[in-house]
């Protein structure tokens, strides 16, 4: 069998592949000369500042604004307790204070100028105090290894309640944080079959792995329907946590009574939306 | 004539095949890392090749470790002769609310090799219409704004800022 080639074609498919060769060659020097992986956003657990992870609601605090003229003293039992950590700190006052178990914050403002408020959780320091524990009423600071003492002057004490919300009211949506109760949580733990009762969820695939779990209905008058979450929502994150298998999710479910506060990023009409929650 | 034209031909040829070959995925981690002394982070992203272009999904924009933007999609095309950047549905994060509306549809950014020194940008959003250049010789860049109702009546103090033309424009300039 006899081929003849046009020698002309031939020497042009060559220089075309001698061309592809040449312009790989070049990609593969730039290759070693770029960058290798992307630039990653370390986050927190949290995206929130912490002042931010607490629900305005919770924090106690009087309708009645400190008369700065008036020292405070410890009139009641509690606040005598509270003195008992140390001398009351006399030019400043306590204006609100938010209380849980692994810690909290509180608002106070120099007596000179109570409307410049600040907002300090543990370990922070205010005017040389640093804040070491907080109270049912008051708080209570170290300055140079000596306790001080702060909390609410009598008359605060007496109206100090006056502007708590109803428990109804907790949970209905902040600023973006919403209000779960842990009963709740212990609730459906104990009875998993409820959950599914009251909000369907399937996983999100796609090519072959699962990218998110979307809730394809949710039961009204459930603690479920309160979540703020839609039907079609897509949860993608949690906690900053991708949702990218069972395993994740199933994860997230049992460290959900140890939380304090919740991140959930859903996908919805294909736009990401937060929603915080804060566990209490 | 034919060697010419041939020339031509071998050379339209390697770039393409250069652009091709091109590691754009590494291309762009580099730039990554360039933007992260100036503090701006893009996180979170899926970045696809498409052979003559680079496309990145689902991006997240941190600015001094702050969250600014979730961008939803970049298409960057590097083709030499020209080349463009065009980010879809960029929603600027609840921050920024009280300042700039949060829906920025689209931004085009291009740059040709007829004018390299010059870099030109439409965007079009719930903000209203903008178009900006920026010159590399001058080194500074010249943002005119038209706003929408919504940005006249709700972001005043940030419409503040910009000085107003006798068109009704906003325009904002500066050097860097």
């Amino acid at each position: 069998m006899n081929i003849n080639f046009n020698p002309s074609l031939m020497r042009f498919v060559r220089n075309l592949l001698i061309i592809i060769l040449v312009a790989k060659a070049l990609s593969l020097v730039m290759l070693w000369y770029f960058a290798y992986e992307g630039v990653h956003h370390h986050a927190n657990n949290s995206k929130l500042p912490e002042y931010k992870r607490y629900n305005a609601n919770n924090i106690i605090k009087p309708t009645k604004k400190p008369d700065p003229k008036t020292a405070s003293e410890p009139t009641s039992e509690e606040a005598q307790e509270l003195a008992a950590y140390g001398p009351n700190i006399s030019n400043m006052v306590l204006k609100g204070l938010f209380k849980r178990k692994s810690g909290g914050l509180v608002i106070i403002a120099l007596r000179a100028k109570p409307n410049d408020s600040e907002v300090i959780s543990i370990d922070e320091v205010y005017q040389g105090y640093t804040l070491i524990k907080i109270l049912k009423n008051g708080a209570i600071f170290d300055k140079n290894g000596e306790t001080f003492s702060l909390y609410f002057s009598e008359e605060q004490q007496k109206d100090r309640y006056a502007s708590r919300p109803s428990k109804s009211n907790l949970a209905d949506d902040d600023g973006g944080i919403k209000q779960v109760a842990k009963t709740d949580i212990v609730k459906y733990a104990k009875n998993v079959k409820q959950i599914w009762k009251d909000i369907g969820i399937v996983e999100v695939k796609k090519a072959g792995k699962i990218t998110g779990f979307k809730v394809t209905r949710i039961k009204p008058n459930t603690p479920f329907a309160q979540l703020g979450l839609r039907k079609g929502d897509i949860i993608i994150k949690a906690n900053n946590k991708a949702m990218t298998s069972y395993k994740d999710a199933i994860a997230i479910y049992k460290g959900i009574d140890k939380l304090e506060a919740l991140e959930l990023v859903v996908l919805r009409n294909n736009q990401e939306t937060e929603i915080n929650y804060e566990i209490y | 004539m034919k060697k010419i034209g041939l020339f031509i031909l071998y050379t339209l040829f390697f770039v393409a095949a250069l652009l091709f070959f091109t590691p754009k995925e590494n291309l762009y981690y580099y730039a990554e890392e360039q933007l992260k002394p100036l503090g701006v982070v893009i996180g979170y992203e899926e970045a696809i090749d498409h052979g003559f272009s680079l496309e990145i999904q689902h991006a997240k924009l941190y600015v001094q470790k702050i969250k600014s933007a979730n961008i939803s999609t970049t298409h960057i095309a590097l083709y030499g002769l020209y080349n463009s950047v065009s980010i879809e549905n960029i929603v600027l994060d609840k921050t920024f609310e009280q300042f700039f509306p949060p829906l920025i549809e689209q931004i085009d950014i291009y740059q040709n090799v007829f004018s390299p020194m010059h870099i030109k940008a439409e965007a079009r959003g719930d903000f209203g219409e903008a178009n900006a250049t920026v010159n590399l010789l001058e080194r500074s860049a010249a943002v005119t704004l038209r706003p929408s109702k919504m940005m006249l009546s709700r972001y005043k103090n940030t419409l503040r800022q910009l000085k107003r033309s006798k068109e009704g424009d906003y325009r904002y300039e500066y050097k860097f």
